[in-house]
């Protein structure tokens, strides 16, 4: 047999205060799972309701026993409701236990041995004890496997056919009702209505049953799915890193080798031979940019790109960048000039390399795309406290200003002609807004066509935590 | 530390990787020696203790991470300084050979022109081991 086993106060409900508090906390099932949440609930309910009503009715038949002054018999009312009450009461411990199966065994014990014990007293078939019959039926449909329904359904039935005819044929009782007959119409009656409910219940459970057995197969498929997508995406991240290796050492011979004969390491070369030699290194170096930025593009894809965040200076770390770029700028004869707001977070958590292939992107594109004027990067706050930015404005060629809807896809340049003006893959935006996207942030264009554009890139802040000395590294 | 007074071994499976490195550090009159495989370069390395070691991380049969641990081992030989030198040029790829015992490394495509900055970078991080690797 299947036993359930409910995670006991590991996470329970937000438990109440005083005795409302209590039982309303009693009545909160424990377990995550929907099914067994179910199944607990009733359970406990049921228990509940069980106690209060045993314990009212053992207090009422005692205080009829303490008025006449009589000893209480050994098989009378109140040492049947105490029987009652203590397998209610094993059932309560047995919930507590997350032993869900054997409360629910134990409270049709319970309420079976109430509804046949009032009846075996009494010594007739007493309308009450038919509807306690009909409970317990109920209670076997609800809280015990499927297969125990139609056992007890039928023992209930024969029990009752056996105290009922006991009663009539040997202390001649006849039911209520019917004073000059057998009871076999009403035995009928009851057999009848006990079957059709338990008929009932037991196709309402064998519904239920199935509807669960298709969601857990639909969540096993999906668990399933989900492992083999994660499986295909460490393959893919394999896949790439080979693709990098085996991609960079054939280019790492050509740079190698060329660099040494520019480097004049291996005796003169003509002229026309430099000049062969710049054009095969300048190639390869293209080439090398194109293999990195399609390797980027597709990590981020993969999800393969990890972030490192660690303690960093945004001022130290645009400041490279921009310091990076002067070489490129000047060649244009355009102004690159970093401006710091004061509020520029002195130090925050992120990871440094890809905040400054971020930069690196943006103030490249803004040189490549700018032939006269000037660049400004400003760095500082972002709209909340929270964040901060970094602003690229250029007064280059700009773009139509339904641009920014397409420019930060993949493979899409503004002018996507062959006959283009600008070099490059176009993977460079798309490749900084996943970047962006991965920490979290976002990135927006200002442009006019003719005026220049200005990207901004809103991160959030993470502020280290200080732990002893708060040095700032910055590397 | 000039490079004419290098002792210098190359381990990798590539003659066009080693070639490289090979011609560069000899035209500025180091003293190098070349291996194609791991074993090979073992074998130079307990001929004659060199300067430094360069190596390439991933060979056939013995990686450069193999080849590693055999020198860490090795009583001879386990404070020889060993450089790292690989395609793979992921960040998190260099921190993780730093951090398993390799004193530095070198992405490839290796540049002729920044090649003995590079390795002298490193050799003067290692001559003053006490201020300790950030």
């Amino acid at each position: 047999m299947r036993t359930i086993t409910a995670q006991p106060s590991a996470q329970s409900p937000n438990r109440g205060y005083g005795p409302v508090g209590f039982v309303r906390h009693w009545f909160e099932p424990r377990s995550t799972l929907r099914d067994e949440a179910f199944r607990e609930r009733t359970i406990r309910v049921t228990v509940g309701f069980l106690l209060i009503a045993a314990g009212l009715a053992l207090a009422s038949s005692l205080s009829f026993y303490i008025g006449s002054k009589t000893t209480i018999p050994v098989v009378s009312l109140p040492t049947l409701l105490m029987v009652v009450l203590g397998l209610c009461a094993a059932s309560a411990v047995m919930i507590h236990r997350g032993q869900i199966l054997t409360a629910g065994g134990l409270l049709v014990v319970a309420a079976g041995t109430g509804a046949i014990g009032t009846t075996g007293l009494l010594g007739y078939w007493d309308p009450l004890a038919t509807s306690a019959s009909m409970l317990v039926i109920l209670l076997v449909a609800l809280a015990l496997p499927r297969s125990a329904l139609i056992p007890v359904g039928l023992s209930m039935v024969l029990l009752y056919a056996l105290i009922a005819l006991g009663a009539y044929y040997v202390n001649g009782i006849a039911p209520p009702g019917s004073p000059n007959s057998a009871p076999w119409f009403l035995i009928i009656d009851n057999v009848f209505v006990f079957v059709i409910e338990a008929f009932f219940l037991r196709q309402i459970r064998v519904e239920f049953d199935s509807r669960l057995a298709d969601m857990r197969e639909s969540m096993r498929q999906t668990e399933l799915a989900r492992k083999e997508a994660d499986r295909a995406n460490q393959a893919k991240s394999q896949f790439l890193s080979n693709m990098s290796h085996e991609l960079r050492t054939p280019l790492n011979a050509i740079i190698g080798y060329i660099e040494i004969m520019m480097a004049g390491m291996v005796g003169p070369v003509t002229e026309k031979q430099g000049q062969m030699n710049q054009s095969i290194h300048l190639n390869s170096k293209r080439l090398l940019a194109l293999i990195n930025d399609v390797l980027d593009l597709s990590k981020i894809e993969a999800g393969a790109i990890e972030l490192n965040p660690a303690p960093n200076s945004p001022r130290t770390l645009i400041t490279e960048v921009v310091d990076g770029m002067q070489v490129l700028a000047q060649k244009k004869n355009v102004m690159l000039t970093i401006h710091y707001a004061e509020d520029t977070p002195e130090v925050l958590l992120c990871d440094g390399t890809k905040v400054q292939q971020i930069a690196t992107n943006l103030i490249g594109n803004a040189v490549k795309f700018t032939q006269q004027g000037n660049i400004d990067v400003y760095v500082g706050q972002g709209p909340t406290n929270t964040t901060w930015q970094i602003k690229v404005a250029d007064t280059g060629k700009g773009m139509p200003s339904d641009a920014a809807q397409y420019i930060f896809d993949a493979f899409r340049q503004v002018d996507n002609a062959d006959t283009r003006e600008f070099q490059g893959t176009g993977l460079g935006l798309a490749i900084t807004k996943r970047l962006v996207d991965r920490m979290a942030g976002s990135i927006s264009v200002e442009t006019t066509l003719g005026k220049g554009s200005t990207f901004i890139v809103t991160l959030p802040v993470a502020v280290p935590e200080p732990v002893g000395k708060s040095t700032p590294v910055s590397v | 530390m000039e490079p004419s007074s290098w002792n210098v071994v190359i381990v990798d499976d590539e003659p066009d990787s080693i070639g490289v490195v090979e011609t560069i550090l000899r035209f500025k009159d180091a003293n190098v020696r070349t291996a194609p495989s791991g074993l090979a370069g073992l074998t130079l390395l307990r001929q004659q203790r060199p300067t430094f070691l360069i190596l390439d991380i991933q060979m056939p049969h013995m990686s450069g991470w193999e080849v590693l641990d055999t020198i860490r081992k090795d009583e001879q030989l386990k404070d020889l300084p060993v450089i790292a030198i690989s395609a793979h040029a992921m960040l998190a790829d260099r921190s993780q050979m730093l951090a398993k015992g390799f004193n530095g490394t070198i992405g490839k495509p290796i540049s002729a022109f920044t090649l003995i900055d590079q390795i002298q970078g490193i050799l003067q991080t290692l001559a003053r081991p006490a201020q300790g690797v950030v």
